[in-house]
């Protein structure tokens, strides 16, 4: 297996075992290699930090080849899950969950947010989202990171929002994320970096200075927005700060090739393998606790040697089977990538455990069934994180359960003691 | 007293005051509905009261008090509803028309009063930012850079009334701050070059060109050779191939490209030839920029002018209609010479660039958009202001020296007089992008940044960089600067010039702004006139009509090309811009606004005659041109435009709900409500058993349903007729086998799987029923002040970033009624909107 690890800046390299002709590939990392630079592992030892890790995907997985039959940690595997049969106990597959009322479109904007579907649901009127679980889980578990959290995938997908309902953009360039977590600028781009910085924050005080005068003779809503726009400021400048504080510490090292061109869209193997490589090493560095990966539609999906169909025009297969078919190779190719994502997590030690005992993993999607755009009973899997994994935990396919009521489970689990999430009832007991 | 007692106190108060209201309590009487109440208990309250709540509406806790935007908004929802007459709902108790009448006459004063306080005192618009696609407009034009890209640094908007600059929903965040920062930095750095560059003035015969040594090996392999004077390049090589390239751009900006030529072996037909780029120098699909026909045999001088950015090459491709896979695999073992299929014979090839302007000459040096930023202050290297200083040291002319030198020793702009060469400079910058004249104050705390940084030791440039970069970043760029009343004259100006041109003001607009001139009516409508006019008014065709009409969807979705395999890029590409021609002729010649329902003309190509299976006696080539449509085209009008067809369905079904629901909201001006939560979607079956007419029947029949889609699904089924690409059909395709394959008549080589036949027709909301297109048409041109009034509430909120509100209604219908006197014409309308009360006032 292809395992292209880990922080050079260390004691013994890779490199010198892979010389030396040991066979390390595949094997979990020796903890002699961690790095050194940051500390990463004493921070690790001392504080066993929980992570967080939400894999959004646009357009469902195919039911039928996804859910198991049986509930408990004996179900038979489906076809997809037998692609998962290597990290069995390890995670669970949610049945019968969803956001209660979802309609068909426009919904992704409530994946991770669980609001009630009135607040979303009209996208030509007024969005009144609320905060999605990666931006509530930031401040407790990332505020020792570089990045409190990182929002990464492709285009127009709005899985990530803020307390105040504002989308948070994804970083669409896994190279420019790679530069961010782990390429270490010259001493002069370094200083440029810390002028501009701080440049940055004369800017600022002067969009408030002159927010202000503006507002002097504006009306009550204006107002409004002013404030809205005075908050923005101080956040801004509280990240401004922060990454000042982080541009003079130097960036953890690792072996891993800066990402050349990024992979296309429909690239499916090589775009979510390296969007997976980076999270992993994003959390193996200590660089971030908290990551979101919105994983969208593929287009005509680049597999082993041939172009499949259309991923979303299969994914409205209207039951026809070949097409059922054509969207099993794609939903396979998306599959075994989160396979490979939770065996190397697996894999890398941390501190008497593993990285992936450290890290909840929550996969989801949107849609339970893209061809009649339903929202009811989405493909839910929770891995890792510490829980005791029940293989597959099956709730009322009629009568769903909140995904909110997940999601509330996760938060507890990463310490977070809060009473409802989204729209929750409160936590589920099963895992 | 514990919380819940609270609550229930309240409660309790509040259920008294509504129905028993005490005259002694004039507070609580103006809460009481003035005279609706009566209509409310008999007509409304079965469902809304206390207990049911239907939709959500109590209207037991509704008082008649319109001091606050959440009853007000509440309130006019209950007038809209019984006025369109959707409620009561049509299986209850119906009043009569005059009672009716009666409860609108009575609601309609005091909502418009209160709609008006509001606008008055608050102003129609909350504070409104540019969006992402206007932010980058008013760069390239403060800057002259035509190429800039910052869009996509800047976080997506929200679109609202299907527009993306309504300021309802514009969010503004930390990530917005830091990203506005980041684009103002990109097009600084685009604006203030940092090499020098030569521009391209290539001016030769096709001999000469093929036979340059640097490519005459390309062309060779290529399979291009001489005729006369003139290079032959076979066309239909499949892409990419860098077949015909000129240099590449040295650097941002509009370039001009002639080409004297004709075609050969096309049997008598015109050849097009696609102009597009290429990012990298092969193997990258390039981005269609312009297609220009050549005649056969005899020469003509086309010319194209298209905004490149450094580094990009133009290629010229030439094509063969209808498709292009047959040919290139054969011409690998034919000797060039002997080549007997099409291709296109250049005389002449001129590349020039870039360009002063539009149609200008060749961009002098340093370029404008530095001349904006520093004026006459020269632009110098490192090496050279040390070589001026000790004339013995050797310099590298500028043509001779590499990229890696320029990178490591770049260009700047050179001030002997930092601090005064500075405060000059802003005070010349700031008004322009401020869009007004700036106070002393504002300048001077400007000038103060620039000497800040002077005095902390960075270089000039980089000191004038941050300035500018800050400036870029002002809110005063950032948001429209509107006060609550009427909109001062440099306001205006901004409003307008965003709305025509998605950009701020041009010198003439602000020179007109700063004599008040603007203010006056007879110069406003001169203005419009002016800027309708002007190049940069094709922004307001792109961002108003492609917003409206949703063409910039055009991509979003992919035929599903087992059963629609004749679909391709040109098709794709001609059919916006048949949209794009048809909306710019209304607009240019004034025509009517039923046109964008029904026309006997439309622009065409041969490529979308084919498509629609209309044949003219005489040839057209790839470029549109304005044709009359003959009788049984099934076309006419932008709903029956291929863009649009397409836009309105995914790649292998059409839905009858979707396209319906398009025309109700983007053409009639009616917006369904979106469906009520926890009724499942009709799931598609395209293997052929049932149509969907079938399935949509379950929907139709249940009355929680219906009530919608009676108004919902007429224009779908009229649309029907027209599938996923916008061709005619009289039958479904379907994805299995059905045993009946039938060969399609405009494209002789598809067969395709004859599926169910297609049933168009259905009831108009009103109960007049139509068999296919022609007569929806027909029913929906009856009442053209429909379509005048849903066009004049999109311009509204498209102009002033708004949506249309209660008071504007009065204005509407006045728009509406001064239009119908000039036969509705779009440019009158727009005129009309202009000049109207809620563009004059915030």
């Amino acid at each position: 297996m292809n395992f292209p690890s880990v922080l050079t800046r260390s004691v013994m390299n890779r490199r010198t075992l892979l010389k030396a002709g040991a066979v390390s590939i595949g094997l979990p990392l020796l903890n002699t290699m961690l790095p050194r630079g940051l500390r990463a592992e004493t921070r690790a030892v001392q504080s066993k930090p929980n992570r967080l890790v939400l894999v959004g995907r646009n357009l469902g997985l195919h039911a039928p080849f996804f859910f198991p039959e049986k509930t408990g940690p004996d179900y038979e595997p489906t076809r997809y899950l037998s692609l998962l049969e290597e990290n069995r106990g390890a995670f669970t597959v949610f049945s019968g969950v969803s956001h209660i009322g979802y309609g068909s479109h426009h919904c992704e904007k409530g994946l991770f947010t669980g609001v009630e579907w009135d607040r979303i649901k009209n996208p030509q009127a007024d969005v009144r989202n609320s905060i999605s679980l990666d931006q509530f889980a930031a401040p407790f578990l990332g505020a020792q990171t570089r990045y409190p959290n990182l929002v990464m995938g492709s285009s127009e997908s709005k899985l990530s929002w803020t307390a105040k309902g504002v989308p948070v953009p994804e970083d669409r360039n896994p190279q420019d994320t790679f530069r961010l977590l782990f390429v270490e600028g010259s001493p002069e781009e370094t200083a440029r970096e810390l002028r501009r910085l701080e440049h940055g924050r004369s800017i600022l005080d002067d969009v408030r200075d002159q927010a202000k005068s503006l507002s002097s003779s504006l009306g009550q809503d204006d107002r409004e927005r002013i404030d809205l726009l005075f908050t923005s400021i101080r956040e801004a400048e509280q990240n401004l700060q922060r990454t000042k504080a982080w541009a003079s510490k130097p960036k953890p090292i690792v072996d891993f090739p800066l990402p050349k061109d990024p992979p296309r869209q429909n690239e499916v193997n090589e775009r979510e393998s390296l969007w997976y490589d980076i999270v992993r090493l994003a959390l193996q560095t200590d660089s971030s606790r908290v990551a979101l990966l919105a994983l969208s539609e593929v287009g005509h999906a680049k597999l082993d040697g041939f172009t499949a169909a259309s991923h979303h025009e299969v994914s409205h297969h209207g039951k026809d089977p070949t097409k059922i078919e054509q969207l099993a190779l794609i939903e396979e190719a998306e599959t075994k990538q989160l396979n490979r994502f939770l065996t190397l997590l697996k894999q890398t030690e941390e501190a008497g455990g593993n990285l992936l005992d450290q890290t909840i993993v929550i996969s989801a999607s949107n849609l339970g069934n893209a061809s009649a755009h339903s929202g009811d009973n989405l493909p839910v899997l929770v891995a890792g994180g510490g829980f005791r994994h029940q293989g597959h935990v099956a709730y009322d396919t009629q009568k769903n359960t909140p995904l909110s009521n997940v999601y509330l489970r996760a938060l507890h689990q990463l310490g977070l003691e809060c009473e409802s999430f989204g729209s929750s009832h409160g936590p589920i007991r099963e895992i | 007293m514990p919380r819940f007692l609270c609550h229930l106190v309240c409660l309790i108060a509040l259920l008294l005051a509504s129905v028993h209201p005490s005259p002694a309590e004039p507070s609580m009487a103006q809460k009481k509905p003035p005279l609706p109440a009566v209509f409310l208990d008999r007509y409304c309250m079965e469902c809304h009261d206390a207990d049911t709540r239907k939709g959500g509406l109590n209207l037991e806790k509704l008082p008649f008090d319109l001091s606050g935007s959440k009853n007000q908004n509440a309130w006019e929802a209950i007038f809209e509803r019984v006025q369109s007459g959707s409620m009561p709902p049509q299986k209850a108790d119906q009043p009569a028309a005059h009672e009716r009448l009666q409860i609108l006459g009575a609601l309609e004063p005091p909502l418009r009063e209160a709609s008006l306080l509001r606008q008055k005192t608050q102003g129609r618009v909350v504070l409104r930012r540019l969006s992402r696609s206007q932010y980058q407009d008013t760069l390239r034009d403060l800057l002259d850079l035509p190429a800039l890209e910052v869009k996509d640094l800047l976080p997506d908007e929200s679109p609202v009334a299907g527009f993306d600059n309504v300021s309802a929903a514009q969010s503004i965040s930390s990530t917005h701050l830091v990203r506005y920062q980041q684009a103002a930095e990109a097009a600084l750095s685009a604006a203030i070059p940092v090499a020098a560059f030569t521009p391209i003035q290539l001016n030769v015969s096709g001999r000469e060109f093929f036979e340059a040594p640097q490519r005459r090996n390309i062309f060779e392999s290529n399979k291009c050779w001489v005729r006369g004077e003139a290079m032959v390049v076979p066309a239909n090589l499949t892409r990419p191939y860098r077949t015909v390239a000129p240099p590449p751009a040295p650097a941002d900006g509009r370039y001009r490209i002639r080409l004297t030529g004709y075609a050969l072996n096309t049997e008598g037909r015109t050849l097009p030839i696609s102009f597009n780029y290429l990012e990298h120098p092969i193997l990258q699909y390039g981005k269609d920029l312009a297609w220009r026909d050549l005649p056969p045999e005899v020469p003509k001088t086309v010319s194209v002018e298209v905004t490149l950015k450094k580094g990009q090459v133009v290629d010229l491709i030439g094509w063969t209609l209808p498709h292009i896979s047959q040919i290139s695999s054969k011409i690998k073992d034919i000797p060039p010479d002997q080549w007997s299929g099409p291709a296109y014979a250049i005389e002449r090839l001129e590349v020039e660039g870039p360009l002063e302007k539009q149609d200008g000459p060749l961009e002098s040096w340093p370029p404008r958009s530095y001349q904006h930023l520093f004026g006459s202050l020269p632009l110098k290297t490192g090496l050279e202001l040390l070589a001026e200083k000790d004339p013995k040291r050797p310099v590298a002319s500028r043509e001779k020296r590499s990229a890696e030198a320029w990178r490591k020793d770049p260009l700047g702009p050179v001030s002997l007089a930092p601090k005064e060469d500075a405060a000059g400079l802003i005070r010349a910058f700031l008004p322009r992008a401020f869009r007004r004249p700036v106070s002393d104050e504002i300048l001077q705390h400007y000038v103060r940044t620039a000497n800040r940084l002077l005095d902390a030791g960075v270089t000039f440039d980089e000191a004038m960089r941050e300035t500018y970069k800050s400036i870029l970043c002002s809110p005063h760029v950032l948001f429209f600067d509107e006060k609550p009343g009427p909109l001062d004259a440099y306001a205006l100006a901004a409003r307008l010039s965003y709305f025509l041109w998605n950009s701020g003001p041009d010198d003439l607009l602000l020179q007109a702004a700063s004599t008040g001139a603007l203010l006056t009516p007879r110069e406003l409508h001169e203005q419009v006139e002016r800027m309708l006019g002007h190049e940069k008014a094709k922004r307001f065709t792109t961002q108003f009509a492609g917003q409206w009409l949703e063409l910039g969807k055009i991509d979003a979705t992919t035929p599903d090309m087992a059963l629609y395999k004749e679909f391709d890029r040109i098709l794709m590409v001609s059919s916006v811009r048949e949209t794009e021609l048809f909306f710019e002729e209304i607009l240019n010649k004034d025509l009517s606004v039923c046109s964008f329902v029904q026309s006997d003309w439309t622009f065409l190509n041969n490529r979308l005659a084919q498509h629609y299976g209309i044949s003219f006696d005489f040839p057209l080539g790839h470029e549109l041109e304005k044709v009359t449509l003959p009788p049984n085209s099934h076309r006419g009008g932008v709903i029956t435009h291929a863009s649009v067809l397409k836009v309105t369905a995914d790649g292998a079904r059409t839905s009858p709900i979707l396209r319906g629901k398009w025309m109700c909201e983007r053409i009639l001006g009616v917006t369904p409500p979106p469906p009520p939560s926890g009724i499942p979607a009709i799931e598609p079956d395209t293997r052929g058993a049932v149509t969907i007419r079938q399935q949509l029947e379950k929907h139709r029949s249940t009355e929680a349903c219906a009530s919608c889609h009676r108004l919902i699904d007429p224009p779908g089924f009229a649309l029907e007729s027209y599938d996923v690409i916008g061709g005619w059909r009289e039958f479904y395709r379907v994805s299995v086998p059905t045993g009946k394959s039938v060969r399609l008549p405009n494209y002789p080589n598809r067969w395709v799987n004859r599926g169910p036949d297609v049933e168009v027709g259905d009831k108009m909301p009103d109960g007049r029923s139509f068999a296919d297109i022609e007569e929806y048409k027909k029913l929906v041109l009856m009442n053209p002040e429909v379509l005048a009034r849903s066009l004049a509430n999109r311009l509204l909120t498209y102009a002033t970033g708004a949506e249309v509100q209660f008071a504007d209604r009065e204005i509407v219908d006045q728009i509406v009624v001064r239009v119908a006197s000039k036969n509705y014409g779009l440019r009158s309308l727009i005129h009309e909107v202009v000049q109207s009360r809620p563009f004059l006032n915030k």
